[in-house]
């Protein structure tokens, strides 16, 4: 019996999801697939996903060609299957071992491992177990890391199926038109080239407040002392989350001339990754204890950095925090991400003396900045939310779920 | 510009440097009266007298000893070795007492002596007057090591090698002295230490020292009609090697092919691909590539020399075989 | 007569014998001890020859030595102190501890240098000379070797080329019957060495090589003619060797009765007994005492200096080009 599914562009509706772009097919039309599979990679405005396959089976047909721009909800491809989902998941396992071995000279030349240890190990997880990725040029290698194009689904013409410089360079491009010297644009990249360009009519203005990390380091050392790994950004994430319901100005969405209050705080985090910079939300972060907001922060910088995010983990932000402290600057005057009306950035730490009564005291000291949409809020909304959260992080007072 | 012949700029530079400095002397076998087997010495004699110009027995290795001894007091010998292949007879001096004085002495005296000598096959010279030794010496901390590859390099780099209070072993090559090129007029000194390079190109470095720049010259105007854009890197020395230029090459082209008329084994090329497989390894498209003589004493036959010693031919081929 | 030491020149060769016998010493008991690194190749017995060629010397003659150089080292006016320091790799030592026992030099005292290579400073002795030929300075250059270096190539070459060119060089044999471990009369071809001094058409001289008036009085003799530029002479200097190759050396390729046929003709005790023959009793007594207190004060201030730093290998393999 032939069962078929399709694979449509699905995500969450909202303006950051009008369309995407189909940016690579990583099968080939009538290779086999295993469901869950990651079968195509979109391109929206804020970053490139994979799409997952909803079946396993072969991929029997793409509706949506390499370029294609399509809509939400379009058919991308359909699978067939000729036997059941469960059967044939059954030989897919059966079929892995067998493809491994039959990867023709290139493959052996190389010796196996030595090629993309870590690439091969990622893709033998979630792809197609026939397609392994063929050996690949240092330079090769560093161009698609770059680029975030995938060495699985890449033809080598190079000696031996080597994959070089000018391989990558056609997979990355839609239509390997690209003279070999220009770089297009990818990913999180280009989602900022296209955003930024819509901050350039908000009057920003910028408030900025010192606060004490004593209290801060006291908490990582407490945390540190029970085996968890704590970081500045999720403190200061944490206290963010905590602070904002009692300055409801600041979580809001401007929009048309309206301002909505959001009921819950969806803190975007900003976070520096290999293809560039990237900002995932993560919902209602003002119920998370410290702990589980900590743990949900790895889990998307991961997914960040592997291109794994899904839209909706790119959506309905309501305040951004930014820390660049790990980068050694002292101050930083973020640019409001619209709709939000307001971005907290945070400076590194460094020691400066105080007085202590008549002695002198040195204590750890960082920036605290505040940009806000001046059609929104205003200095004085700044000023006191800036306060609380700098005595909210100076008073040390974490809860906890552990 | 003028133009003179490579044994003609040496012999300029000499003439210069041995008119400014008294320090300067010159000996070696048949150098004064007979002006040198490749007249590079022609006309010294007259000019500067016996006491300065000198013919020497043949005594390689006492020769060496000497202008170990006489650098150590402040001369600047400059002693011509006829043939790389006597260089052997040389290397308890240069090895274990020239290259060490500076170091292990802790700089308490100079070592200004330049060993000049001559290699290289392609002449049917057999098997004991044909090498190219440059890699073995170039193994040797406290020694520098230049191997000139126009009459200009020439010039510039044996000026500075007189100059320098480290021992230069300064290598020319028996098919190069009659070769001609542009040479500035006047007094000029070349950075030893310092690589050039002579011909740009995009698709892949060829780096080569010695003859061996001009038959990757040859071959770089082959490939260049294949299409293929070569850029050519002079090595001109060899110890120290010029790191800077030769990874800002690859990092250009992403492919390196090396040349060099020692042998592959061991050969300078072994030392400038490890540094390239070192720095710049995230930038290489291709495997890099040596081509060198084939492990083998030189033939005396012509038909067997040349195909051990390498050629524009072998180097154009290799360069093919990388993912152009 | 004219090439002969002075009394006080005398006093002072005694002196140095001393010094030099007295750092011998204490190297031998300090390896015992284990407190040595490295092979040392003591000169126990062998003092006259450095010693007395070294003081019929001018300050700015230059000498190379050889692997035995300690003799040598002192008698061209080396400090005891920093010499010690270098054999022990002090920071203090005249090479900054890089050179340790055999390759000492001191450009100051004209110390170019020891050398481990057996011969290999000869042909060096030979390029000093033709620098002071060329400069007219009138400085000589004196290369010490022993019975084993006359046997190789560069010995040859080098009493070929000084005696061509007339260089002012004089080859001073320190012939201490063994070469390593194989004696005399199965290396060398002759039993004379000085014979062979003829064949290159210079002058030659055998000597009591431990009796230091004597060794002084035979360098002082070829020095004049070489300041005249008359060119180089052999001087054969016959010695012997008393502790053996060196400190790694387990001896028994000397035999005992040859060792103690030497014993009386030790050069330290031959000049004290002509000393003591002389006026001024007390006087060799009070100069032993202070020349080994001058060797143990300069053993314990070395012993207690610092090791080189290793930062200091940074600043790489070359003379800074100028």
């Amino acid at each position: 019996m032939t069962y078929r599914c399709e694979i449509r562009l699905l995500g969450a509706a909202g303006e950051y999801m009008e369309q995407a772009t189909v940016i690579e097919w990583l099968v080939p039309v009538g290779a086999a697939i295993s469901k869950d599979a990651a079968v195509v990679v979109i391109e929206t405005a804020k970053a490139a996903s994979e799409i997952a396959a909803p079946c396993a089976g072969v991929l029997e047909s793409i509706a949506a060609d390499v370029g294609r721009e399509v809509p939400v909800g379009a058919l991308l491809g359909v699978i067939r299957a000729d036997v059941a989902p469960d059967e044939a998941a059954r030989q897919m396992a059966a079929s892995a071992s067998d493809a491994a071995l039959d990867m023709g000279p290139g493959r052996a030349d190389h010796g196996g491992l030595s090629a993309a240890p870590a690439l091969s190990a990622r893709q033998a997880r979630d792809s197609t177990p026939a397609a392994a990725p063929a050996p690949a040029s240092p330079l090769a290698k560093r161009l698609a890391r770059e680029l975030g194009v995938d060495l699985v689904a890449v033809r080598g013409t190079g000696s031996s199926g080597r994959i070089t410089e000018t391989d990558v360079r056609r997979a990355a491009t839609a239509h390997g038109q690209t003279a070999p010297a220009a770089r297009a644009e990818l990913g999180y990249r280009k989602a900022m080239q296209v955003h930024m360009a819509r901050t350039r009519d908000i009057p920003q203005f910028s408030v900025g407040i010192d606060c004490d990390g004593t209290a801060m380091r006291a908490v990582r050392e407490w945390f540190l002392g029970r085996g968890v790994r704590v970081t500045v950004t999720d403190l200061l994430a944490w206290a963010t989350a905590q602070t904002l319901p009692a300055h409801q100005r600041l979580n809001a969405r401007f929009e048309g001339g309206v301002l909505s209050l959001s009921p819950e705080v969806n803190l975007a985090i900003a976070i520096a990754t290999d293809h560039g910079l990237v900002a995932p939300v993560v919902h209602r972060a003002d119920a998370l204890q410290l702990d589980a907001l900590s743990a949900r922060l790895r889990e998307l910088r991961d997914k960040a950095e592997r291109l794994r995010l899904a839209p909706e983990e790119l959506d309905g932000g309501t305040f951004t925090i930014s820390n660049l402290g790990p980068f050694g600057v002292n101050e930083v005057i973020a640019i409001v991400n619209p709709p939000q009306v307001a971005i907290l950035a945070l400076g590194a730490f460094q020691d400066r003396l105080f007085l202590d009564g008549d002695r002198l005291a040195a204590r750890p000291t960082a920036r605290l900045t505040l940009s806000g949409d001046h059609r929104a809020i205003d200095g004085a909304d700044a000023a006191r939310f800036l306060a609380e959260l700098r005595r909210r992080i100076e008073t040390g007072v974490m809860s906890l779920s552990i | 510009m003028p133009k003179l012949r490579y044994a003609e700029a040496l012999n300029a530079a000499l003439h210069e440097e041995m008119t400014l400095d008294p320090a300067i002397i010159l000996f070696g076998e048949d150098i004064a009266t007979y002006g040198g087997i490749f007249r590079v010495t022609k006309g010294l004699l007259e000019a500067f007298g016996p006491a300065r110009v000198r013919d020497t027995p043949i005594s390689e290795q006492t020769l060496a000893g000497m202008a170990v001894g006489a650098a150590m007091v402040g001369l600047k010998p400059v002693l011509e070795i006829m043939f790389a292949d006597f260089l052997p007879l040389t290397l308890d001096a240069l090895i274990n007492q020239a290259a060490m004085v500076p170091f292990i002495w802790a700089g308490q005296v100079p070592m200004s002596l330049v060993l000049r000598t001559q290699g290289g096959g392609g002449s049917g010279a057999g098997a004991q007057h044909s090498k190219t030794l440059d890699s073995l010496v170039a193994h040797v901390p406290g020694l520098k090591v230049v191997t000139p590859a126009t009459p200009r390099d020439a010039k510039g780099l044996l000026a500075a090698a007189i100059g320098d209070p480290n021992p230069v072993v300064f290598i020319e090559h028996k098919l190069l002295y009659n070769t001609t090129g542009e040479v500035p007029d006047g007094r000029f000194l070349l950075p030893i230490g310092k690589a050039e390079v002579v011909r740009s190109g995009n698709d892949v470095s060829i780096i080569a020292n010695s003859r061996m720049v001009l038959e990757s010259l040859k071959a770089a105007e082959q490939l260049g009609a294949d299409g293929v854009s070569a850029e050519v890197v002079d090595l001109r020395t060899l110890r120290p090697l010029d790191h800077e230029t030769i990874l800002a090459s690859v990092r250009k082209t992403h492919r390196a092919v090396i040349v060099h008329e020692g042998w592959r084994t061991g050969g300078i090329g072994a030392e400038v691909a490890a540094l390239i497989a070192e720095e710049a390894l995230d930038c290489l498209d291709s495997p890099i590539r040596r081509v060198g003589a084939r492990d083998l004493p030189i033939p005396y036959s012509a038909a067997l020399e040349a195909e051990v010693l390498p050629s524009a031919e072998r180097i154009r081929e290799t360069v093919r075989t990388l993912d152009l | 007569m004219l090439n002969n030491p002075s009394s006080d020149e005398i006093v002072e060769m005694f002196r140095k014998m001393v010094v030099v016998r007295a750092i011998e010493e204490r190297l031998g008991e300090l390896h015992k001890q284990g407190k040595t690194r490295g092979p040392l190749h003591r000169c126990d017995g062998q003092e006259a020859v450095g010693v007395g060629a070294t003081a019929a010397l001018r300050p700015n003659d230059v000498i190379t030595s050889t692997h035995r150089g300690h003799a040598h080292y002192i008698g061209k006016g080396c400090e005891p102190y920093r010499v010690i320091a270098e054999i022990f790799g002090r920071a203090s030592g005249y090479c900054r501890g890089r050179a340790g026992h055999m390759l000492v030099a001191s450009a100051e005292h004209g110390l170019l240098g020891g050398n481990a290579i057996v011969g290999a400073g000869i042909p060096i002795a030979v390029g000093q000379a033709l620098a002071f030929q060329l400069d007219r300075s009138e400085r000589i250059a004196l290369t010490f070797f022993g019975d084993g270096a006359a046997q190789t190539g560069v010995c040859h070459e080098a009493m070929n080329v000084a005696a061509l060119w007339k260089l002012p060089v004089i080859f001073v044999c320190e012939h201490n019957e063994y070469g390593l471990t194989v004696p005399a009369a199965q290396q060398s071809s002759v039993r004379d060495l000085a014979i062979r001094a003829q064949g290159y058409a210079m002058p030659g001289m055998q000597v009591d090589g431990n009796d230091v008036v004597a060794v002084y009085t035979a360098v002082a003799t070829a020095a004049a003619p070489a300041r005249r530029g008359e060119g180089p002479s052999f001087i054969e200097a016959r010695t012997y060797r008393m502790v053996g190759f060196s400190t790694s050396d387990l001896g028994g390729y000397q035999p005992d009765s040859e060792i103690e046929a030497w014993r009386p003709k030790d050069p330290i005790a031959r000049l004290r007994a002509v000393l003591a023959a002389e006026a001024r009793p007390g006087r060799t007594e009070a100069l032993e005492a202070a020349a080994r207190k001058l060797v143990d004060e300069s053993f314990e201030r070395a012993l207690a200096d610092p090791l080189p730093d290793p930062a200091e290998l940074a600043a790489g393999e070359y003379i800074k080009v100028g």
